[in-house]
């Protein structure tokens, strides 16, 4: 962070040196994972990154109650949460039209049967679209969790102060989560694989 | 079958583990802060234009109290204290002349203190008129109120009619006429003068 090293907000506040390292110590700790959080919800670089910026604004204008923040990391993920879902909420819906399933499967299902290895499949840009379609496609309450997880590999403690639920309620959530999606998947393959048949 | 199971379980953890990584463009955190700054700047102006305003709005509203304060004072001044307590009104200036309507002015009976006019008493005085125009005494302090003779006298004056009190004027004119005052007359003095035996009786 070349740029912001030599204390950029001094220039404004002169006077809040200490509120100033605190600031950039936190952008430099945890804006990725903020970004990873907002990228998750969004599915957009342009408006994770804004969504980003508009917590850590939030953030420092609470400058003076940052010491009742217990902890700093999940007051800011919850933040980033809430700013990108309010985004989302805003946002026009995407003229692109979603990614057919049975498609994408039947595409899965010949690099298989081709003897691609799982890992190589899973690389591939028909795997995420598919395996994006089927995470919007759970209910939200074990969406959400399962979004958190993967976007930078909040504990469940840190999911469970973001989403405000029980550590064990987000444990169970993200283990049906991963059911489900492993079902659908199954179906899915086992579907196109028939037809291919 | 189980084979497939297997597969599908490898796939969806490689897929997961694919899906976690978006990187954001270079100078992320360079960007945040200076759209941190930027906000705070913005917030530091609007604090100083709220200031600014409130500061402005509480000073115009002492200036309208001091008015409101300053207009309630005038309408309670001494001048109209003096009128209220009992029709009198402050004696003229030693320079000025006394009104020239002799029917309508009383004459002083006590100093310093004239009888009210007689136009000012037959008509109820307007306090809203008097709060815009007020009159300072010319005396300070105000005189006192009317004694009852005088207020005696005011009702008189009231309830004659103007003819009556016209008719009865040359009369008392008349009458003062009649009575000649004599020029003093002062009687020579007669000193007679010194004499010699006067004299010596004042050396021995």
């Amino acid at each position: 962070m070349p740029e912001s090293s030599d204390g950029a907000l001094c220039e404004t506040f002169p006077m809040a040196a200490s509120s100033t390292d605190q600031m950039e110590q936190a952008v430099r700790e945890h804006s990725r994972t903020l970004y990873a959080i907002a990228y998750s919800v969004l599915r957009n670089h342009h408006d994770a990154e804004e969504a980003t910026q508009e917590t850590f604004v939030r953030f420092w204008r609470h400058r003076e109650r940052w010491v009742l923040i217990r902890n700093r990391r999940a007051w800011l993920a919850r933040t980033t949460w809430r700013v990108a879902l309010d985004m989302l909420r805003s946002r026009r819906p995407e003229n692109d039209p979603p990614v057919s399933l049975s498609e994408a499967a039947g595409a899965i299902s010949k690099l298989q049967a081709a003897g691609i290895p799982a890992d190589e499949i899973a690389a591939r840009q028909e795997m995420m679209a598919l395996l994006d379609r089927l995470i919007e496609s759970l209910p939200e309450d074990l969406r959400h969790p399962l979004k958190l997880s993967l976007a930078e590999e909040l504990s469940s403690r840190e999911i469970s102060d973001v989403l405000e639920i029980p550590e064990g309620t987000v444990r169970q959530r993200l283990w049906q989560a991963r059911q489900i999606l492993k079902e659908k998947l199954l179906v899915l393959l086992e579907g196109t694989h028939g037809k291919q048949q | 079958m189980e084979n497939n199971n297997k597969f599908v379980e490898k796939l969806l953890d490689s897929a997961l583990l694919h899906r976690t990584k978006p990187e954001p463009a270079p100078g992320l955190e360079a960007r945040i802060l200076e759209r941190v700054r930027a906000d705070a700047g913005e917030q530091s102006d609007r604090k100083k234009l709220w200031k600014f305003w409130v500061a402005a709005v509480a000073a115009g509203a002492a200036v309208a109290m001091i008015t409101m304060i300053y207009v309630a004072n005038r309408s309670h001044s001494p001048a109209a204290n003096t009128t209220q307590a009992g029709n009198a009104v402050p004696a003229p200036a030693p320079g000025e002349k006394p009104a020239a309507n002799t029917e309508a002015t009383l004459q002083p009976r006590s100093k310093g203190v004239v009888a009210a006019p007689m136009q000012a008493a037959r008509h109820e005085r307007k306090p809203t008129h008097r709060a815009e125009t007020p009159h300072w005494p010319s005396q300070f302090p105000t005189p006192a109120p009317l004694s009852p003779e005088e207020k005696a006298l005011i009702q008189y004056v009231r309830d004659t009619p103007p003819q009556d009190l016209a008719a009865s004027y040359p009369q008392q004119e008349a009458e003062s006429e009649s009575f000649e005052i004599k020029p003093l007359e002062i009687a020579p003095l007669d000193i007679p003068p010194l004499s010699a035996a006067s004299t010596q009786q004042v050396s021995q």
